[in-house]
């Protein structure tokens, strides 16, 4: 048996190759943008990392270690300015391609707090979550729709336009919590179409599972997942902030 | 400063023998540089220092928001080359999700060690592209995968090749180095069809042109805790590493400054 009997017996040589020749490209593939600046200037950072902010440039070459982190809340690791210098660049959490443009400029606006809170400030915490959340995901993440489901059911958000799709998609990810499958992170995917997927994430708050069903052409990264997460996190958090 | 990870989806191919003797070639050409376990079964550390076990290490940095990097180096005998020790491993739960959460702080890992001056960092990483090896691999510059010279070897290549697509993403810098063959049998047919096999499929700058051959001194020297290059009979080995390193080199952009 010759080499490349061998070979192809158990893999495809194409895909190989053009896996590996992505791999070598220069320009790859980019992050998703920190969900950061959409938090409003005075955002401190997410869980357990709130003694991180901005700091100015310079400082980024010669960060010293400051072994008391905790004790001097002023000084601040540099990465939080590295990742403001990348989240200008607004890059795409997709393994390949590039964000639309429309999508990339409507990003730089981003200011959906405000406007969330000028209607909100009475409501109960999860809504005005919701609300702040979606509006991240929608100017934030190239995802093509997106709708998000109250753990009671109701659609608060819902550009996909199929209330039957939704609730099967609610229905699958309710089944997999309560019987304990899927992936250990609550994701969920399921192919709708050729190059459409939804992603179903489960996102637990105290009133219960929040669904978050995403429309993508292919998987979101799991960077740019766990960034998704967190960004549902923090507007959690944030419009639990009694007074705001 | 450069930042190097030696990763593969298999156990024993050769991860931790390649970044301990790699990191000895580069210290031996004058870069300062660090040898990082970020195994928790900690073989560096067990290789390089027997009392390794008992040394604080890259996962009690990871546990320790006030920890320095500065308190875990381990000087040896050449003033160029120093390591990190894998630290309390064995005690550590780490994620099974794709990534362990750990990549902020092993960030800070990164900027504390190149603000020390090191030209070079090499982690040795636990087989498997998940967890803590992910995170190290977010932060790295350059990521090379030793590859078993053997046919079950080259059935995991498009699973690695996958993985490393997912890591791109995260971390777009992370440069691909290549694959590199380790433990070539050059008398069995079967290892030097697996090594052709493996160079037919992949392209040419993804498969480094220098191979690690299968030598019995790797064993020896690692049961003594050392690089192979400093044994007795070690000066082809060394040869060998040298021969990696500059090849490694030409392939590095941005490059290792001198
Ligand atoms: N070129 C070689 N020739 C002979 N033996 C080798 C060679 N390279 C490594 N070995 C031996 O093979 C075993 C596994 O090697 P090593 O520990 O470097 O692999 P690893 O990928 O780090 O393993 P793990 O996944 O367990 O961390 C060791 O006993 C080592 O001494
Ligand atoms: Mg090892």
């Amino acid at each position: 048996m010759n080499e490349n009997e061998v070979v192809s017996q158990w893999l495809d040589p194409d895909e190989v190759r053009s896996l590996a020749e992505g791999l070598l490209a220069k320009n790859p593939v980019s992050q998703i943008p920190s969900h950061e600046s959409v938090f409003g200037k005075d955002f401190e950072g997410f869980d357990g990392e709130s003694n991180l902010s901005t700091q100015p440039l310079q400082s980024v070459t010669s960060e010293p270690a400051n072994p008391f982190p905790q004790a001097s809340p002023k000084s601040k690791p540099a990465r939080s300015v590295v990742d403001g210098i990348k989240q200008s660049v607004r890059p795409d959490p997709f393994r390949e391609g590039q964000p639309p443009v429309a999508l990339t400029a409507a990003v730089k606006q981003a200011a959906p707090l405000e406007v969330v809170s000028s209607r909100s400030s009475g409501l109960p915490s999860l809504p005005r979550a919701l609300g702040t959340f979606s509006n991240w995901l929608k100017k934030q993440t190239p995802i093509l729709a997106a709708f998000v489901c109250d753990p009671k059911g109701e659609i608060v958000v819902d550009d996909v336009g199929s209330e039957k799709l939704i609730k099967v998609a609610r229905s699958l990810a309710l089944a997999s919590v309560t019987m304990g499958e899927g992936a250990p992170s609550g994701l969920l995917q399921v192919e709708i179409a050729k190059d459409r997927m939804i992603e179903i994430l489960q996102l637990e708050s105290k009133e219960g599972h929040s669904i978050a069903g995403l429309v993508v052409a292919r998987p979101l990264t799991s960077e740019a997942l766990a960034t998704i997460r967190r960004s549902f996190k923090t507007a959690l958090s944030r419009s639990s902030t009694p007074g705001e | 400063m450069t930042t190097l990870a030696i990763t593969s989806q298999k156990g024993g191919v050769g991860k931790t023998t390649l970044s301990i003797n790699l990191a000895y070639a580069f210290a031996r050409s004058g870069r300062k540089t660090l040898l990082v376990d970020t195994d928790p079964q900690g073989s560096v550390g067990l290789s390089l220092t027997r009392q390794s076990r008992h040394l604080s290490g890259f996962y009690d940095f990871l546990e320790n928001p006030v920890m320095n990097v500065g308190e875990l180096i381990v000087p040896t005998r050449l003033p160029t080359f120093s390591l990190v020790a894998a630290g309390r491993g064995s005690a550590y739960e780490f994620g099974s999700g794709p990534i362990s959460g750990n990549i902020h702080r092993i960030r800070g890992f990164v900027s504390q060690i190149r603000a020390m001056k090191y030209d070079v960092c090499i982690f040795d990483t636990a087989a498997g592209l998940f967890g803590v090896t992910a995170d190290v691999l977010g932060v790295s510059n350059g990521v090379m995968v030793p590859q078993q010279s053997e046919p079950l070897g080259v059935r995991s290549v498009p699973k690695m090749l996958e993985a490393l697509t997912r890591m791109r993403a995260v971390n777009p810098s992370l440069q691909v180095l290549g694959v590199i063959l380790t433990m070539v049998k050059k008398e069995l047919s079967e290892s030097l069809e697996s090594a052709q096999a493996l160079r037919g499929l992949l392209p040419d700058e993804m498969v480094m042109q220098t191979e690690i051959p299968r030598n019995d001194l790797y064993v020896q020297a690692s049961a003594r805790g050392l690089p192979v290059g400093v044994m007795a009979e070690g000066a082809k080995t060394l040869a060998i590493f040298e021969e990696l390193r500059l090849e490694l080199e030409q392939r590095i952009n941005p490059p290792i400054p001198s």
